[in-house]
């Protein structure tokens, strides 16, 4: 358990006022959240919930079956003579170049390959914790702030045609009524509090995505030149 | 070291590396680790990287699975070798046994 899972089950209901009053209010014209919402095109509740789930455990398992083939790779290719004894003659010349190219694609193509998709694995596990730990301190912030007093304080309208009942506070979920400015206020800041971690949390994966794509598609085996057919002169020795 | 040794390795980096490919090819992890139901951007970001992942494994399996198949081979290309150069052997001493008796 992070400190997300502490704080988001007592952030859920204010968020889902924050969520409910930006959709039935808007937020003031020229408000930091406006390019914010733009940007991620969620609200912070919705998002926040969303986080709120996904957990890096099945992440630390894949990396963890990665890590023992990289094992097994390393193994293998060091088990792998570099230079095929034994045998000689023209045959063996033409299998010996096709030996060095498996054993130098497994070693350095495949491995390589199997490290970088490691390395990934690990980059996005750490991107979810990250993301998970920034979320919770603002979450943090947010829970005790004034504006998450004025936000919970106030009724909130529910209704679409909610008009003239008063704005009564109540602990016991929306009410419906009009909601005074400051109240949209006070909901549009913590929207632009907790959107602006979101948004700063999607950029670096965005660019996890830009970075990792090339050191990640398949890689080609190169096919060694063939090598020149044999006279009948050759000569060929054999160590069975 | 001899045919024989170097074929049972080719045998045993093959049969390890399709073994490796049938694992990597199931290894995807699903969308818990990511918020993929997140809305907006950032559910399509946790898609992306979701299936960029799943490309980069099963690019991984795909390699795998080809190099293993050409250990196979090359295993086949020693026992081949190696079979024929015995038969041929055999058949040296054979006739050379016969020529002394």
């Amino acid at each position: 358990m992070d400190a997300l899972d502490r704080l988001a089950p007592p952030a859920a209901d204010l968020l889902a006022r924050v969520d409910d009053t930006l959709v039935r209010c808007g937020a003031p014209p020229g408000h930091p959240v406006w390019p914010l919402l733009r940007r991620l095109r969620a609200l912070p509740g919705e998002a926040v919930a969303a986080l709120a789930v996904a957990s890096p455990a099945p992440l630390d398992a894949t990396g963890a079956v990665l890590r023992r083939f990289d094992e097994a790779y390393s193994h293998a290719y060091a088990a792998l003579p570099a230079e095929v004894e034994g045998w000689r003659g023209v045959g063996a010349e033409s299998f010996a170049a096709q030996w060095a190219a498996l054993r130098a694609h497994l070693g350095e193509d495949l491995a390589d390959r199997l490290r970088d998709t490691m390395s990934f694995v690990e980059a996005v596990e750490r991107w979810v914790r990250d993301t998970r730990a920034a979320l919770a301190r603002t979450l943090a912030v947010v829970l005790t702030s004034a504006e998450a007093v004025a936000v919970r304080a106030a009724a909130v309208p529910t209704a679409p045609d909610a008009s003239a009942a008063s704005a009564v506070p109540s602990d016991e979920g929306p009410a419906t009524g009009p909601v005074a400015p400051d109240v949209v206020r006070a909901a549009a800041g913590i929207a632009a509090h907790v959107l602006r971690t979101l948004v700063e949390a999607y950029d670096r994966g965005a660019a996890l995505l830009d970075e990792w794509a090339p050191r990640l598609d398949e890689v080609r085996y190169r096919v060694p030149a063939q090598v020149s057919a044999a006279g009948f002169e050759a000569t060929t020795e054999v160590t069975f | 070291m001899s045919l024989h040794r170097l074929r049972t390795l080719a045998t045993d980096t093959g049969d390890a590396l399709t073994d490796a490919a049938a694992t990597l090819g199931r290894l995807a992890p699903d969308a818990t680790a990511f918020p993929a139901g997140a809305p907006g951007r950032l559910g399509e970001l946790a898609h992306a990287l979701h299936t960029q992942l799943g490309s980069a494994l099963a690019a991984r399996a795909r390699e795998a699975a080809a190099h293993g198949a050409r250990f196979a081979d090359a295993a086949a290309v020693l026992r081949l070798a190696a079979a024929g150069y015995a038969d041929t052997d055999a058949e040296v001493r054979r006739r050379h046994q016969d020529g002394d008796t």
